[in-house]
């Protein structure tokens, strides 16, 4: 599908704002364009409120904000944005769904496995391969994998379950590689159903990470697990009375061996961390002394690209093996987050919407520094442990507001579609989908975007898709202050 | 006796454990089937068995293995093994499931037999049966005969009930035959089916409820429903299994209209100074909310939750029956995270809900207090060190909090939240064989049987009575 897309910034205001509190709109057939009856439609918040699409596929919510969750059977469900007062305009594509079996070496079912479907998707820095849709492997060793949408996938087996699993074989791509191979992708047309994808493990022993957790006389012991900090997972480990330790069966990659005598870290509990770049060969007598964990306060300041106050926010500290802190801006933009235990933690910005009294405009704010101890932690984050240093230097970057439309060749607005804007510079890919009168709106910051239009309504932009398409689609300038209405024009197919 | 006086002193005894696979059920050769033999921290070593069923292990050094028997279709059959002593191994193997957890009330005989080859070779030769399992596959349809997707199914096996047991809280739900215990479950896939092994014999109860997220398809009359179309466990059909069976359980999902119960929160005098500094018109308390049905009521053990940031608040679709309803309320401004939010009141009280819309509830929610306590120890007991932990069992904030005993035996429980919790008492390894807890008491409440419900409108303190074996004392 050539899709040679032409955008020009116009000049005429496209969008107005209704101010009601009703969503409504019309799911339909991403291919066939039939309306579909029967479609689910439930905020994520609410249990209760649930409205369903009528045979010409409309439907009708009062009273909901946020995100809306769009399901039927048969379709690939997806996320839509409770926009009020314009009729959303939501296509669903048929699944696609894989199925098959996974073996061993021994032709035992691969107990304790779940089988992925990865493709590359644009996070902040680049593209990751992640799994969009996964089975789990049962007793008789088939898996299923529903709800995809079309298009190519490498497969994966990774270990779920440590208790059932074969530590013999590590995690492994379809195909028996341990990285991904093209070789091996599986190709999903909208809707298939494709049966007897076989998967046959391949015996890779890996390499033995072993050692000793120092433990004092009268406190709690201190466990020892390997968190994969990329691809794979964890590993549990075996232990023994005296500290000592045995991880077997581990994949080359990227880890941190910790150890520490709660399962969330409190201050208080004993704790040790160790980086770990896992090879081809073992390692052994790695030693681990656990120190009391420290509750900290981390203070910092968050500032707004070329000045202005950012309004009340609320930075919020991910750690990346579970929970979290956050804590709210003072009117300077100065803020402490308070009690931090050691982890290694993201940082994200959102409206402070318990301080809000009133509903924000619908443009949030963006980081696009963050700054610990003066390094750049904003795509890798950073660790604490001890007492912390800091400051926190949040920037803000200026989100702009684009409004725009699509049209088709004949000028007929395009409802439904999902237009991706991906930044030519490292940042985050944004995203918008026009509405029944093919009118769209986004946050972006200033810089250069390519603007997709992807033939299918997917949530992950398909590389493959974007590759195939580089110079199909149009760069656009986003400037700080007032841009124009951005038009885009689907050429004839 | 003298080839074997020989063998030791001209060097290590080349030992080889081998042995047949057999179905436990027809004694038949299992012909997909492994060994495993594990010694402590060794990597253990496997052995595939020919398709009659037969392995073999080799020069074996003399110690002692766990030997584990494993086939598709069956549980794992595992038993001890000595090898380098003239005694035969005898032994009951254990039957365990693929990860590990054994049947309580299963044990298969292993049997061993001894010979030394024409070249002096030990033989150990073990005759290893191995238990098929069950499991239970069905569909889960909406009253449209719809697939329904993401739905958690979960199997219950019944339990017989001992007589004369102590029964510790939480207490296991029972209808008086069975203890009925949660034992597996899974999810349904987009065509709506499901399957669940493995399964030992017995007699089990299958019931469809919703995920936790997922599936926006269940809407608020759709009712957990247990096989084959029942909203209560009462009413459903039991399964009853046999080894290596197979089972289908499909499931209608029932939809039944229920009644709105409605209701005011009051907070207490001055609750507004206990929150952190907010901006003008902010509301920063949040109140989670749950009606709960009695503990061995046979329905969905979490009923409805809503949570509200307003002073009202609504349960929609809430069936007939009794509840008791609970109330906690947090600050959203110290922390967005509910593990690190300061919990601030609680309230709880039994309701019963009828055919009709029940209004004007009146939540009035009391300041959540911290419980003090004191430990004692009975005559002849040297006090140890102790850590008390409070481990809430829902419905709304699954929190836990510990505080260790000070030198005179006090303690403070802190940051308890509304709803049930356990007490529960730990020790250092060093008392652990002489030291028991005698009596939990929270002025007349027997906490070891019934659990504390919080929050707690009394002013009594926690009391422990700890006890020590005879003889026992300072360890």
């Amino acid at each position: 599908m050539r899709s040679l897309l032409l955008a020009v910034f116009c000049c005429a205001a496209l969008v107005g704002q209704g101010e009601q509190t009703v969503v409504q709109g019309t799911v339909v057939d991403t291919f066939t364009g039939a309306p579909l009856a029967g479609v689910h439609i439930a905020p994520y918040d609410a249990r209760t409120l649930i409205a369903i699409t009528d045979a010409s596929g409309f439907f009708r919510l009062q009273g909901v904000t946020g995100d809306l969750r769009v399901a039927r059977s048969g379709y690939v469900g997806v996320s839509v944005a409770a926009v009020q007062g314009r009729d959303l305009a939501i296509r669903l594509s048929p699944e696609a769904v894989i199925s098959g079996t996974v073996t061993d070496e021994d032709g035992f079912p691969a107990a304790g496995g779940q089988v992925q479907a990865l493709r590359y998707q644009f996070l902040i820095g680049g593209q990751s391969l992640r799994p969009v849709g996964w089975g789990n492997v049962n007793d008789l060793g088939q898996y299923r994998i529903a709800g995809l949408f079309a298009g190519r996938y490498y497969l994966r087996v990774v270990n779920s379950s440590a208790m059932k699993w074969d530590s013999r074989y590590v995690s492994q791509y379809f195909g028996g590689g341990l990285q991904p191979n093209d070789e091996h992708m599986v190709e999903l047309k909208a809707g298939e159903r494709r049966e007897q994808t076989d998967i046959h493990l391949v015996k890779f022993e890996g390499v033995t990470v072993a050692g000793r957790v120092e433990t004092s006389p009268g406190s709690s012991p201190a466990w020892a697990r390997l968190q994969g900090n990329g691809e794979f997972a964890g590993f549990a480990t075996s232990h023994q009375p005296d500290g000592t330790f045995v991880i077997r069966h581990v994949n080359p990659g990227s880890y941190t061996l910790v150890a520490q005598s709660g399962v969330m870290i409190k201050a208080g509990d004993l704790i040790a961390q160790m980086p770990l770049e896992v090879g081809s060969s073992d390692l052994r007598d790695l030693v681990l002394t656990p120190h009391a964990a420290q509750a900290v306060d981390v203070a910092g300041t968050l500032t707004v690209e070329g000045g202005g106050n950012p309004g009340p926010t609320l930075i919020r500290l991910q750690a990346r093996f579970g929970g979290g802190f956050s804590a709210h801006s003072d009117a300077d933009g100065s803020f402490v987050l308070k009690g931090v235990v050691p982890g290694h933690y993201g940082v994200s910005v959102a409206w402070d919407y318990f301080s809000a009294t009133e509903p924000r405009p619908g443009v949030a704010p963006i980081p696009t520094s963050v700054r610990w101890n003066d390094k750049e932690a904003l795509t890798q984050g950073f660790d604490i442990d001890g007492p912390a240093a800091g400051p926190l230097r949040i920037t803000l970057g200026k989100p702009i507001q684009i409004l725009g439309k699509i049209v088709d060749a004949s000028g007929q607005p395009v409802a439904g579609a999902a237009i991706l804007f991906v930044p030519l510079a490292p940042a985050r890919m944004r995203d918008a989908t026009s509405d029944a009168n093919g009118a769209f709106e986004a946050a972006l910051l200033a810089g250069d975007y390519r603007v997709y239009v992807p033939p299918d309504q997917s949530e992950a932009l398909d590389l493959d898709f974007v590759k195939a398409h580089e110079n199909d689609f149009p760069v656009v300038h986003v400037v700080a202050g007032e841009n124009p209405p951005l038009m885009l024009r689907q050429p004839a197919q | 006796m003298l080839a074997s006086l020989d063998a030791q002193t001209s060097g290590p005894v080349n030992t080889v454990l081998e042995g047949d696979i057999v179905n436990a059920a027809t004694s038949a050769p299992v012909t997909l089937a492994r060994a495993r033999l594990d010694q402590g921290q060794n990597d253990p070593l496997y052995a595939k068995a020919d398709s009659q069923g037969h392995f073999a292990f080799e020069n074996l050094a003399p110690g002692n293995y766990s030997l584990t028997v494993e086939g598709p279709g069956f549980f794992q059959t595992c038993t001890q093994v000595t090898i380098g002593v003239q005694a035969l191994p005898t032994g009951r193997g254990k039957v365990s499931t693929n990860t590990g957890a054994v049947l309580a009330s299963k044990s298969l005989d292993v049997a061993f037999s001894q010979s030394t080859g024409a070249d002096g070779t030990a033989h150990v030769v073990a005759k290893v049966p191995v238990l098929p399992y069950a499991a239970i596959t069905g569909k889960v349809t909406d009253p449209r005969g719809l697939p329904m997707m993401n739905c958690t199914v979960v199997v219950f096996i019944g339990r017989p009930v001992e007589p004369g047991h102590i029964r510790k809280w939480p207490p296991p739900v029972t209808n008086g035959t069975f203890d009925i215990v949660r034992y597996a479950s899974a999810q349904t896939d987009e065509r709506g089916e499901y399957r669940i092994g493995p399964l030992e014999p017995g007699t089990y109860w299958v019931v469809a409820d919703r995920d936790g997220l997922g599936w926006p398809g269940w809407e608020s009359v759709d009712r957990a429903t247990w096989f084959p179309a029942a909203t209560s466990r009462d009413a459903a059909r039991p399964l009853e299994l046999a080894a290596g069976q197979l089972a289908r359980a499909d499931i209608g999902i029932v939809r039944r209209t229920g009644v709105s119960v409605a209701g005011r929160l009051t907070m207490p005098p001055g609750a507004a100074d206990s929150t952190s500094s907010a901006p003008e018109g902010a509301t920063h308390l949040y109140t989670s909310l749950a009606l709960q049905p009695p503990r061995n009521a046979s329905m969905n053990p979490n009923g409805p939750f809503t949570s509200t940031r307003k002073d009202e608040f609504e349960f929609s679709d809430v069936v007939p029956g009794k509840y008791t309803l609970w109330a906690l309320t947090r600050d959203a401004s110290t922390d967005l995270y509910p593990a690190n939010q300061k919990p601030l009141y609680g309230f709880v009280r039994e309701i019963e809900v009828g055919e009709r819309d029940v209004t004007g509830l009146d939540v009035a929610l009391q300041p959540l207090r911290d419980l003090p306590g004191a430990v004692t120890f009975a005559d002849g007991c040297s006090p140890v060190p102790l850590t008390i932990r409070a481990v809430n069992h829902g419905p709304i904030a699954a929190v836990q909090v510990t505080a260790a005993t000070g030198p005179d035996g006090r303690f403070v429980l802190s940051g308890l939240t509304s709803g049930q919790f356990g007490i529960y008492v730990s020790w250092p390894p060093s008392a652990a064989p002489r030291t028991g807890v005698a009596s939990i008491h929270l002025g007349s409440r027997d906490v070891l049987k019934e659990g504390l419900d919080m929050p707690y409108s009394g002013d009594e303190n926690l009391q422990i009575a700890m006890q020590c074996a005879a003889g026992g004392g300072s360890p």
